[in-house]
């Protein structure tokens, strides 16, 4: 179910400076995302997915051009809106999972839970819910290391819906993983934006994402290449799957 | 709680004011699960603090075993001026008013042992003869001329102390600060280290303040425990140092040290390097709340 525009960008650019060598990384992004869309970002390396997409998780702001999330501009948020829309609004799927080594797996999911304010009860057992949903409820008291790298990003899933956030980002969620971990993993992320209506956007060089996938956004050079739609997707996946 | 899409972002401040109460029970908890599982690692990244703790208690005990002595000393003379002497026995009036007696010969030779270990060791203490004056008059003195006799060699003690204290309070003060550099660059490398984790927790909604409580937290529950490593460590090492330099007063030394005495120099050395360890971790603490988040995402390891 595809609802109102959760995200938009306008004319979003970034330029990193190092020294005085400067990278456009962004050159002008104009997007929207619609609330309970599986959005997929697509493009060569380097040609600032990731940029885009710590754009849009409010992790970093543009040099020029606006992010709306919910319509607010997010380079407005102060210290303490940007954690409480880290927090809540949106959850985080790493390429290298990104646990905390020290934590067991329950408490790496109840860890937003714990930021967002909820008691141990409710936190533990909304925690163990979760990772019910991921097929680890058995391994919840076990640490990232005694875990393989799928079920580390199912952990990883897991936690970033501990707040119900209403936008899920992951970028190259299956790129640490083998193709059958990384189909599991996106069936996963695919079964959630059915079920729980999350807006789920992923930056992704795997072909299998399209497939799951509403739209997919191509980028090349920081700039959008062109946006196409599930309909027009399907001819490409016949083709891409021919070639395996 | 507000978590459905309509009620999201509406700049309240109220409900985010909320969000940020973070029970301070769970950063306690976090924070002692870090000093578990990094718990000997920071022990070297510590030793720096051990060991000045280590020296500034032993310091401190030693001044007090010293100061012990010297007051048992000064108190003897003074005890032994002012009860009658009879030919082969001593009475004591103890403060409580007891009379204790003693063997006099054995007495004298204490105290003649004090004297002389004192002031063989370069503490000066003034000459045995003065004291020997003393018991050998079989009738009462004056009160106010064993007084004067007793506070003349008392004054010097007292300068020679103060002098030996300050440089050796320079000592202590220098070797802290040694420490604590030690710490501020072990706590920064542990901070570099530890960024994918404090980016990921700063993308999952810690705040700034959370991760410096983190980084402070730790630092003092390290601090304590090896302040407190450092304090045992000093005791054993006075204890073994003091035996050998007064061997021979070895039996007077545990009833002259004043305990009041050592366990302020303990409590100090506590507060200190609990303190100071806290202190060298709140700049790295600061770097590390200022960190950005993006850099959970970087993919390289
Ligand atoms: N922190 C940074 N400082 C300087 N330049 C950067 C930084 N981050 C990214 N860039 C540059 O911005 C461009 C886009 O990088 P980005 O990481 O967004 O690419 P990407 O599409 O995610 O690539 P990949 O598929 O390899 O992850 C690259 O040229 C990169 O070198
Ligand atoms: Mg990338």
């Amino acid at each position: 179910m595809i609802g109102q525009t959760i995200v938009r960008t306008k004319d979003v650019k970034r330029i990193y400076t190092m020294g005085n060598v400067t990278v456009e990384a962004l050159r002008g992004i104009n997007i929207e995302i619609r609330a309970g869309e599986y959005l997929s970002i697509m493009g060569p390396s380097g040609s600032g997915k990731s940029t885009f997409f710590n754009m849009v998780g409010g992790l970093d702001k543009p040099t020029e051009g606006k992010v709306y999330i919910d319509e607010v501009d997010v380079a407005q948020l102060d210290a303490y809106e940007l954690a409480w829309l880290r927090c809540r609004k949106v959850g985080y799927i790493f390429q290298s999972f990104n646990l905390i080594p020290v934590m067991t797996a329950l408490e790496n999911v109840t860890l937003p839970m714990v930021f967002a304010g909820l008691n141990n009860d409710q936190a533990r057992d909304k925690g163990m819910e979760l990772l019910k949903q991921v097929g680890l409820d058995k391994r919840h008291s076990h640490k990232p290391f005694e875990m393989s790298g799928g079920q580390q990003q199912r952990v990883a899933i897991a936690r970033a819906l501990a707040n119900d956030p209403a936008i899920v980002l992951a970028d190259e969620p299956t790129g640490n993983l083998d193709l059958r971990t990384g189909t599991e993993i996106i069936e996963i992320l695919q079964r959630l934006n059915k079920e729980r209506n999350v807006t789920i956007i992923s930056a992704t060089h795997d072909m299998k994402m399209l497939k799951a996938s509403d739209r997919v956004v191509w980028i090349r050079d920081g700039r959008v290449d062109k946006i196409e739609k599930r309909e027009d997707l399907d001819i490409q996946i016949a083709s891409v799957d021919g070639e395996h | 709680m507000p978590t459905s899409d309509s009620q999201l972002l509406e700049g309240n401040k109220v409900r985010i004011g909320k969000q940020i109460v973070l029970p301070f029970s769970k950063a306690i908890e976090i924070s002692l699960r870090g000093v578990k599982v990094r718990f000997w690692r920071s022990m070297i990244t510590m030793s720096g603090i051990i060991l000045a703790i280590a020296f500034m208690v032993s310091i401190w005990v030693s001044g007090a075993v010293l100061d012990g002595l010297r007051s048992k000393e000064v108190r003897d003379r003074q005890v032994l001026s002012q009860v009658a002497v009879e030919t082969d026995k001593l009475v004591y009036r103890l403060a409580d008013g007891t009379e204790r007696t003693v063997e006099l010969r054995r007495e004298r030779a204490i105290r003649n042992t004090v004297t002389f270990v004192l002031n063989s060791k370069g503490y000066d203490v003034g000459g045995a003869d003065a004291a020997k004056a003393a018991p050998e008059t079989t009738k009462p003195r004056p009160e106010a001329e064993p007084a004067r006799g007793a506070q003349a060699p008392a004054a010097d003690m007292a300068s020679a102390a103060k002098a030996k204290g300050g440089k050796d309070l320079w000592l202590v003060a220098l070797s802290l600060c040694v420490a604590v550099v030690g710490i501020v660059n072990a706590m920064l490398m542990s901070v570099t280290e530890r960024f994918r984790e404090i980016g990921t927790m700063k993308c999952l909604g810690a705040l700034d303040s959370f991760i410096v409580k983190l980084f402070l937290l730790e630092s003092a529950f390290l601090g304590g425990i090896g302040t407190a490593i450092g304090v045992v460590i000093g005791l054993l090492l006075t204890s073994v140092s003091s035996l050998v330099s007064f061997w021979a007063l070895r039996e007077m030394i545990l009833p002259a040290v004043s305990w009041g005495d050592v366990l302020q120099g303990v409590s100090v050395a506590m507060g200190a390097g609990t303190l100071l360890s806290v202190l060298g971790t709140v700049y790295p603490a600061i770097v590390a709340a200022r960190m950005e988040p993006v850099v959970a995402m970087r993919q390289e390891a």
